[in-house]
């Protein structure tokens, strides 16, 4: 059975998705990435040097994972806007990720502005993957402006806090139909695992791979858990019962022996 | 033109009371705990989490000196989360050396005698071209204070010239009101760096004691205007000598912490620069050693893990490459602070010596053996003349 995400036409090989954000070096970046057998990058605009002739960092990104330019930087819908048309004319495709973000020390996203941001690049044309904090009703608006998948997240960016909004992405996850993908807060394995189990479509990790004591090997592993996690999902984990359920139930003795019946 | 009227200025002007706990830190309310000897304290704040200035005060205390590796460690562990792996590079572009001013410790002081003189468009395109040719796309524009030589209409030129070349321009320059602010800000400028030097008032008044920056409240209100006029990011910073160093930074601290929860769109960072020689200058009256130097860089980190915590060249080699992987997240490198001086043999006069003469290369080269990624662009201009070439 094919369990292949599609998003924006696109068919991805893998649920992972990673960023080019805070690695020590583009070569152990472009390593571990391959490790982590991700399909869809993210690359600030901002860290793409426009008028560099050097090497870039796209370089480093392997031409078989589908770009996903942010909006990294833009503070409000036309920043984001501005940053999205930039990103297109340099040639990074039309799949863009809506970053906005206003609060300068919590990097908290901006769900309305998404919105705003939202509504005009779909109408532009492209595919649009909103960063926001998770929000039934700020979703629910993103995917009727046009997104094409939501991006909610586990905990604070770069903060490896795990899936701290787990209840709320539940509730995302549930109601919503396009593809929900957790991205930001993830620290661990465990809680890639953790989100997929729950039933997102993806998640994208970047810190906590980046800055992993071996990010080529973490990288992997986030690749594995992610896997390990969405067969969970669609295998359905049994009940979680609040206490034990005895394999001798007290009700034993009315099919006893010398039970009167 | 002066401007010494609040009303006329829309400057907040001489309110050290609107900062926040700017007035209790000078009226010396944390002095007890800026002086603690007891290391068992700061390691308390240290196991339960370093949050309020009153834990900050704890960590800059000598009572944090036996736990220095600890705090190096801890601080260490929080600029990888925050920053990654990376360090970002940024060159001051001198413009003008005009100067009103007469601060003791500057070698642009009125009274100094050397020529000076100011960067017109060709030259200062020129300027700006050798430093993007180097590689730097973060360029700090620094001016001294001078409306007639250095006129607000100047600087906005200046800026539209340097942002045609580098995506990320910021502005180190006397205080402006805040519609001059958004001028420039629109013109191209994203970040605004002002140094309040000392906030301790007595030490500020002596050490400045004529021109417009004499007038310590008219300082201290300018980034609050830069915020509302939509910079992206500012730094504060004290010039560590002048004054005792501990209340100073907790003064800073305060103000940043103000203005970093009355203004989120704007991102808050620090910069400590120690009192380095200049022409006629006299030595810091209150030195910071080294090791208390990297203790109190090491405390704003793990007080502020978001803060962008900058380090010039006026530090030494050895110090700069200790501290970078633990607490910095912008460095300078291969910096001139004379104005156009870049690509000359011969010295111009320089507003102070540095310490640190690698170039640019030689800076990354360094940064990459302590396995960090030196990042030379890290912004897309929306503003200004780069996006509409």
């Amino acid at each position: 059975m094919n369990d292949a995400l599609t998003i924006g036409g696109v068919t991805l090989s893998s649920r992972f998705f990673t960023g080019t954000g805070k690695f020590s070096d583009l070569r152990v970046m472009e390593a571990a990435i391959r490790a982590s057998g991700a399909s869809v990058v993210t690359v600030a605009l901002r860290r793409v040097d426009l008028k560099g002739t050097g090497e870039s960092i796209l370089d480093f990104v392997q031409k078989e994972c589908q770009l996903m330019p942010n909006t990294s930087g833009a503070r409000n819908a036309e920043e984001a806007v501005r940053i999205a048309k930039l990103s297109q004319a340099a040639g990074c495709g039309n799949w863009i990720k809506i970053e906005i973000i206003p609060d300068q020390k919590h990097l908290m996203p901006d769900n309305e502005e998404t919105v705003k941001a939202t509504r005009i690049l779909a109408a532009a044309g492209f595919v649009v993957l909103p960063y926001m904090v998770p929000d039934l009703v700020a979703a629910r608006k993103m995917v009727e402006a046009g997104a094409a998948a939501v991006m909610p997240l586990g905990a604070a960016i770069g903060s490896n806090r795990g899936l701290q909004s787990r209840e709320l992405v539940r509730i995302l996850v549930e109601e919503l139909e396009v593809p929900v993908i957790v991205d930001a807060g993830i620290g661990k394995p465990s809680e890639a695992a953790e989100a997929m189990e729950l039933g997102a479509a993806a998640v994208l990790v970047n810190t906590a791979v980046a800055t992993a004591g071996d990010p080529v090997r973490m990288g992997a592993a986030f690749g594995l858990a992610v896997e390990a996690g969405r067969s969970a999902w669609k295998a359905g984990p049994g009940r979680v019962l609040s206490g034990a359920e005895a394999s001798s139930p007290l009700t034993g003795f009315l099919f006893g022996a010398g039970a009167a019946l | 033109m002066i401007r010494t009227s609040e009303k006329a200025s829309g400057n907040p002007g001489a309110g050290i009371a609107r900062y926040g706990r700017l007035q209790a830190v000078l009226d010396g309310d944390f002095d007890g705990m800026q002086e603690n000897r007891d290391p068992q304290r700061v390691r308390e704040v240290l196991d339960r989490g370093v949050r309020t200035l009153e834990h900050l005060a704890l960590l800059l205390s000598p009572g944090a000196e036996p736990v220095l590796e600890t705090l190096a460690e801890r601080a260490s562990a929080e600029t990888r989360r925050q920053f990654g792996r990376t360090v970002q590079f940024y060159a001051p572009l001198y413009v003008s050396d005009h100067c009103v001013n007469q601060c003791t410790y500057c070698g642009f002081r009125a009274d100094n005698s050397a020529g000076r003189s100011r960067l017109e468009p060709e030259a200062l395109g020129r300027q700006t071209r050798w430093l993007t040719d180097a590689g730097y796309r973060n360029l700090l524009l620094v001016a001294g204070e001078s409306r007639r030589h250095c006129s607000p209409a100047y600087l906005e030129q200046a800026v539209r010239i340097v942002s045609e070349e580098a995506p990320l321009v910021g502005i180190e320059v006397y205080p402006l009101e805040e519609d001059e602010y958004r001028s420039l800000h629109l013109a191209g400028a994203e970040y605004l760096t002002l140094y309040q030097e000392t906030y301790d008032r007595e030490t500020y008044g002596r050490v400045h004691p004529s021109g417009p920056k004499a007038d310590f409240g008219y300082r201290l209100g300018a980034l609050e205007l830069g915020c509302r006029a939509g910079f992206n990011a500012i730094t504060l910073g004290v010039l560590l000598g002048l004054a005792p160093w501990r209340r100073d930074l907790l003064a800073m601290a305060a103000q940043g912490e103000w203005l970093e929860r009355r203004y989120p769109g704007t991102r808050v960072g620090y910069s400590l620069p120690r009192l380095r020689p200049a022409a006629g200058m006299a030595p810091p009256a209150f030195e910071i050693t080294d090791r208390q130097y990297v203790q109190a860089l090491l405390a704003l980190r793990l007080w502020s893990p978001t803060a962008e915590l900058s380090l010039s060249t006026r530090e030494r080699q050895v110090l700069r490459d200790g501290l970078i992987p633990l607490a910095i997240s912008k460095v300078s490198a291969g910096s001139c602070t004379a104005v156009g001086g870049y690509g000359r043999n011969d010295a111009p006069a320089e507003q102070f010596q540095i310490s640190d003469d690698r170039t640019l290369r030689e800076m990354m080269e360094a940064v990459r053996s302590m396995g960090l990624d030196p990042v030379l662009n890290d912004w897309v201009p929306l503003r200004g003349a780069w996006t509409h070439g």
